[in-house]
């Protein structure tokens, strides 16, 4: 064991441990309660129902969204998951989702067998 | 458990100093938590983000807390948890991905500056890197911070006998990494 040199720890950027404190605990915060978001929320759905009641919204066309022609094109398999990928703002976010959705061990990490430690 | 730990335990118990309490936890444990957490990850960024998570989960979590061990092993236990469970995430999306994570690491430890340009600690980093992530872990726990086994089985979870066949593994390893190049 006398072998080996001790190791180097990487150093933190300087200042790094006095903001840490704040950083974390503004992360903890719970966020501020807007009292009149309900109000607005409310102001809206009576809005919106005003303009249903007198026939103010425009008739749905038969065009397909964005939403419903991408998903024709991934189920016609004319699209690829890279395509896709490639496509989007966020594709970390994407893969995330779905590594979140798929991979339930990420929960508990260590209670695989023993034996994968070796 | 030490006093320091019943002081901050008493004031994140009382609602009235919880915060207070909960930023004197941070402020006594984050050197530790960070650096156990960037020998796992090496980049500043990556152990940035992890290290803020392992403390907001604290947080969110201490109430769970008993008091059975201290609370640097159980923080250390959610600090490995992250970064074992950041790196498995970072394996995965190399499916999808160009850059492979283990190439990233490799390159990190070559860049000049990260670590003075010593190039024994550059060697042994590299040899580090080629261990399994649980051993790589098992190593540094014994070899770093020179954690007892029993402390690193409240950590890991696994029994004293594997971890040290796994620290047996991983020195013999990075031995003969060390002398074969």
């Amino acid at each position: 064991m006398n072998k080996l040199p001790k190791i180097q720890e990487f150093k933190a950027p300087e200042g790094y441990f006095e903001n840490l404190p704040d950083q974390i605990m503004s992360g903890i915060q719970p966020k501020p309660n807007f009292g009149w978001t309900k109000w607005a929320a409310a102001a809206v759905l009576v809005l919106g129902l005003g303009f249903w009641q007198f026939g103010l919204f425009e008739p749905k066309t038969a065009e397909l969204t964005f939403e419903e022609e991408s998903e024709l094109y991934i189920e016609s398999q004319y699209w690829t998951a890279e395509e896709i990928l490639s496509m989007s703002e966020d594709p970390n976010a994407i893969l995330d989702e779905i590594i979140q959705e798929e991979l339930a061990f990420t929960e508990n990490i260590w209670t695989e067998e023993e034996q994968t430690w070796f | 458990m030490k006093t320091s730990d019943q002081e901050i335990l008493t004031l994140i118990q009382d609602p009235l100093s919880r915060e207070m309490g909960f930023r004197q936890l941070i402020q006594t444990y984050q050197k530790k938590v960070y650096h156990v957490i960037r020998r796992m990850v090496l980049i500043h960024e990556d152990a940035d983000d992890l290290t803020q998570n392992t403390f907001i989960k604290a947080y969110h979590h201490i109430d769970r807390f008993q008091g059975h061990s201290s609370l640097f092993t159980w923080l250390y236990r959610i600090a490995t948890n992250e970064a074992l469970g950041f790196i498995e995430k970072k394996k995965k999306r190399f499916f999808f991905s160009i850059d492979d994570y283990q190439e990233k690491l490799e390159s990190y430890v070559d860049q000049a500056g990260n670590l003075d340009g010593d190039q024994i600690q550059v060697k042994l980093q590299k040899a580090l890197l080629k261990l399994p992530e649980k051993q790589r872990l098992v190593f540094h726990l014994k070899y770093q911070e020179d954690l007892t086994y029993n402390q690193m089985s409240e950590i890991t979870g696994t029994s004293v006998g594997a971890l040290k066949a796994s620290y047996h593994h991983a020195v013999k390893k990075i031995e003969l990494s060390l002398t074969s190049e």
